[in-house]
């Protein structure tokens, strides 16, 4: 099925158990990936991201749950419906994660070949020493000098950035068609952020992987996307690629998001920030998720909830603005930049 | 008489000097003469130390089996009825004195039921009988005493064993090991693996109750080893074997330790020296 | 606190109840006295029976008697040598910590070599010189060994709350150090050192009634529950109620005790940050299991 999207995520909702009842952490999130494409999922702590990363792979830890109705759709299987086997076979295979923190996703007490060789060892045929081989060589092909001595350390005897490079090598190694990498530079020095990133890149030109790359940080979006998506409090709030996001934000959200990068040379007295919080999952607002938090809430904003509108091709904003720009103006409080 | 005694066995000279003279003969592997038994004391322990080594080793090893494993099965899945139950049955062994255990268990399995042989090592006549009837023998003289040092010991390494795996099983990394297809079995591994750590430390730590364990356990059950041989010395005033056995006793502790140490090192390579 | 523990701990804390009442009232309670020797002809080694619940002993002795006159004994020993042990560890664990610098070192080494004998073979050593023990004696044997451990807890305890901010701070603001002591450590301390001194009393209530019942503890004709033992040892198939008596006495309190040590522990545990925690399982450093077996 060639034109049909590589992943196809279609009414996402996870839900925790708490003490007032099923509270929604991601509240009916849609998205696609096609083959090859680079998207970013960007959002603040909280509004569901990693979530909705780790449900891909239906690794929601418990008690979270990914709610009846969700569905998920990757290279033309159903996620949701697989059986315990096929879903195992195709964690570290088709689909691959990469995590935020190697130090503590990293095993303390394997080296990281025995650790790399394991996941190849698990989804084939290969032999301890073919296994070994290739997870030398992947070592290799992630810019890790020496790679025949690294693979018989620790992860602790490694740099920040080498077990970053491990991670991805331990992600790439099975030639997944997929890669999902969550906030894989956020615990990095910005040095080897840098070189975190070009590494992705290459390796995507190499492969021809997709790649889904979760990030609080509007900088790694510009380097690395082709399409946004935004995220807040459980929903998607604009999806644009990425040229038109930064040229164009339709949702208060992404502006203030945009807003808030410090510029080098634009004068600037005070940094410009949104004002308020992310409302936790229980303390949502009625109608507009974010009317809280918007210069230009108006009143239709406390009413309903407002629906993901067309803005231009492939652009899309979950904002009453869209069908009544004419309103988009401070209603008392500061405007955006 | 007393006097020809005392010049004999050197307890005229100042104390001090008895004391310099008793090193000097320690170093060089002599352990002095026994007033009871008229022997070198060397000798009398180098008959006692393999029967006690065969107790201590054998509880030694059961206890390290049976404890982590019925701590890992724990592990895995905490706060449930086996789990609850093990716990409580963990406990109670656990808090039970060696000594009470070994009397409770000699007076219900021998003296009422007469399943297992009350004392010694050996049953009088089994010199005589062919060799696999008296493996047999020394099989069942070894029961009651190894599972009395054992039952104990192994509820501590359980108790540690448990709480590593259950802590363990939430660290990030087992949720990579799941991220990549793992299979349960293997992710149990490795998280087994990551939780030996505490438990190879406590094995150090029961090391030394097992050594002190073994006194009362071998009087108990009349068994001939490093323990009954101290007693006895005890009451038959024999000093030079007392000095000699809580010297023993307390360097075979510090090895044992000293090795203990070196498991931990191999079991985290945190540990080991850069 | 789950029920079950809950119901555990309320037997435990009956028992225990039970038995300080027992062991005040022991020599109202005892039909005889516990060295009387009675009918010496037919009153020899009986079997329970209504006038002698726990049977008698070679002796003719009233063993019930002298089982609730072992109570006495027990706990008191047990108490006083906790009593003792926590005040030194107490004492020496927090003075270390708070003299700091070379002084710490120093008494830090000399816990170690005090750690690395095994108590019973120190208690075993001391007993085989000392002929008559006497219960204080006994009390101080027990109490002057077995505070090594808990005074390493102290001190690192100690430590850990003079490096604390809120105690810089007020040092530096001139409070004077006696004063910081009474409100700061002490109530740090406590928690800390009334789960080892339960933990103790278990301990030492068991070493008495074993070293007893080697024949190197309390000695004949005092009843206490080790020497009880010590008298039925030959003739444990057929005088078992020498045995059974006094060792399950020995056993429900030594499991009393320890229950009431785990429910301080966790009760305690829920105000203070649990040692257990994954931190320490990333690191290397594993914390030290409390003082809780000889």
């Amino acid at each position: 099925m060639p034109d049909s999207p590589l992943l196809d995520v279609h009414a996402l909702h996870i839900a925790f158990p708490s003490v007032e009842g099923k509270v929604r952490a991601v509240d009916g999130v849609s998205f696609t990936i096609e083959r090859g494409e680079s998207v970013c999922l960007v959002g603040e702590s909280g509004c569901g991201k990693s979530l909705t990363a780790l449900s891909l792979l239906r690794l929601v830890p418990s008690p979270g749950a990914i709610e009846a109705g969700s569905q998920i759709t990757f290279d033309g299987h159903d996620v949701m419906g697989m059986a315990d086997e096929p879903l195992r076979a195709m964690r570290g295979h088709r689909m691959a994660m990469i995590f935020q923190e190697p130090m503590t996703a990293l095993n303390p007490v394997l080296t990281v070949g025995d650790q790399i060789a394991e996941v190849v060892r698990v989804h084939s045929a290969a032999t301890r020493k073919e296994a070994w081989a290739r997870a030398v060589a992947m070592l290799e092909q992630v810019g890790i000098a020496d790679p025949g001595a690294r693979a018989t350390q620790y992860p602790h005897e490694l740099s920040g950035g080498m077990r970053q490079r491990v991670m991805i090598a331990m992600a790439l190694i099975m030639g997944p068609t997929l890669v999902i990498a969550d906030e894989p530079t956020t615990a990095l020095d910005v040095t080897i952020q840098a070189q975190i990133l070009d590494l992705l890149r290459a390796m995507r030109e190499k492969t021809g992987m997709a790649l889904l790359l979760i990030t609080h940080d509007l900088g790694v979006v510009a380097e690395m996307a082709s399409r946004v998506i935004v995220m807040y409090a459980g929903r998607v709030v604009e999806e644009a690629p990425v040229e038109a996001l930064f040229r164009a934000p339709t949702h208060p959200y992404t502006e203030g998001l945009l807003a808030a990068v410090p510029r080098m040379f634009a004068e600037q007295e005070r940094l410009h920030t949104i004002p308020g919080s992310v409302p936790p999952p229980d303390a949502w607002p009625t109608g507009c998720k974010f009317r809280d938090r918007c210069a230009y809430a108006f009143d239709r904003c406390a009413l309903e909830e407002p629906a993901l509108v067309q803005v231009a091709s492939a652009h899309r904003a979950r904002c009453h603005l869209v069908q009544e720009p004419e309103r988009r103006h401070a209603q008392g409080a500061e405007a955006g930049t | 008489m007393r006097a020809t005694y005392r010049a004999r066995y050197g307890f005229d000279d100042p104390l001090i000097v008895q004391y310099v003279r008793w090193l000097g003969m320690l170093l060089s592997g002599d352990l002095g003469w026994s007033t009871w038994q008229q022997r070198p004391v060397l000798t009398m322990f180098a008959e006692a130390l393999p029967n006690t080594l065969l107790l201590v080793g054998v509880a030694m090893t059961l206890s390290v089996v049976c404890g982590v494993a019925l701590g890992a099965w724990q592990g895995a899945h905490p706060g449930s009825l086996r789990d609850r139950v093990a716990s409580t049955v963990s406990f109670v062994v656990y808090a039970v004195p060696e000594f009470g255990l070994a009397l409770g268990l000699l007076l219900i399995f021998s003296e009422w039921l007469h399943w297992l042989p009350a004392t010694g090592m050996t049953s009088e006549l089994s010199m005589y009988q062919p060799v696999t009837a008296r493996w047999l023998d020394r099989l069942r003289h070894l029961i009651l005493p190894v599972l009395s040092l054992t039952a104990i010991a192994s509820t501590i390494v359980a108790r540690y064993q448990r709480l590593a795996m259950r802590d363990t099983l939430s660290l990030p990394f087992v949720q990579t090991a799941r991220a990549y297809g793992l299979p349960e079995s293997r992710v149990r591994r490795q998280a087994w693996r990551a939780s030996l750590l505490p438990v190879i430390t406590v094995v150090g730590l029961i090391l030394p109750s097992l050594v002190t364990g073994t006194v009362f356990v071998e009087r108990v059950f009349g068994w001939p080893g490093m323990g009954m041989l101290l007693l006895d010395a005890i009451f038959k005033r024999d000093y030079a074997v007392v000095t000699a056995g809580i010297v023993l006793g307390s360097a075979m502790t510090a090895f044992a330790t000293a090795l203990a140490d070196l498991a931990r090192e191999a079991a985290d390579p945190r540990l080991r020296p850069a | 606190m789950p029920s079950a523990d809950r119901r555990g701990l309320h037997r435990s804390v009956a028992w225990l109840g039970l038995l300080v009442l027992t062991a005040l009232a022991a020599p109202w309670l005892s039909p005889h006295a516990p060295t009387a020797q009675l009918d010496l002809l037919t009153l020899n080694s009986r079997a329970p029976s209504c006038a002698h619940p726990f049977g008698t002993d070679a002796y003719s002795r009233d063993v019930f008697s002298r089982v609730l006159h072992g109570a006495r004994i027990s706990l008191f020993v047990g108490l006083a040598a906790a009593a003792l042990n926590v005040v030194l560890a107490g004492v020496y664990g927090a003075g270390a910590a708070l003299a700091g610098g070379g002084v710490e070192r120093a008494m830090r080494r000399l816990l170690e070599v005090g750690l690395s004998v095994p108590r019973v073979l120190v208690l075993l050593a001391v007993t085989a010189f000392w002929d008559q023990l006497s219960v204080p004696s006994l009390v101080f044997l027990l109490g002057a060994t077995g505070w090594f451990p808990v005074a390493r807890i102290v001190a690192d305890a100690t430590a850990a709350l003079v490096r604390q901010d809120f105690v810089v701070a007020a040092r530096a603001t001139g409070v004077p150090a006696l004063r910081l002591l009474r409100v700061h450590l002490i109530p740090h301390l406590v928690p800390l050192l009334s789960v080892s001194a339960t933990f103790e009393v278990a301990n030492a209530i068991a070493l008495e009634t074993g070293l007893s019942y080697l024949g190197l503890g309390l000695q004949p004709p005092t009843a206490s529950w080790g020497t009880i033992l010590h008298d039925g040892a030959s003739t444990l198939g057929t005088s078992w109620w020498l045995t059974v008596f006094p060792g399950l006495a020995t056993v429900l309190t030594v499991l009393a005790c320890h229950a009431m040590g785990d429910a301080l522990r966790d009760l305690f545990a829920a105000d203070h940050v649990a040692t257990g925690s994954t931190s320490t399982l990333l690191s290397p450093v594993v914390p030290v299991p409390p003082a809780s077996r000889p």
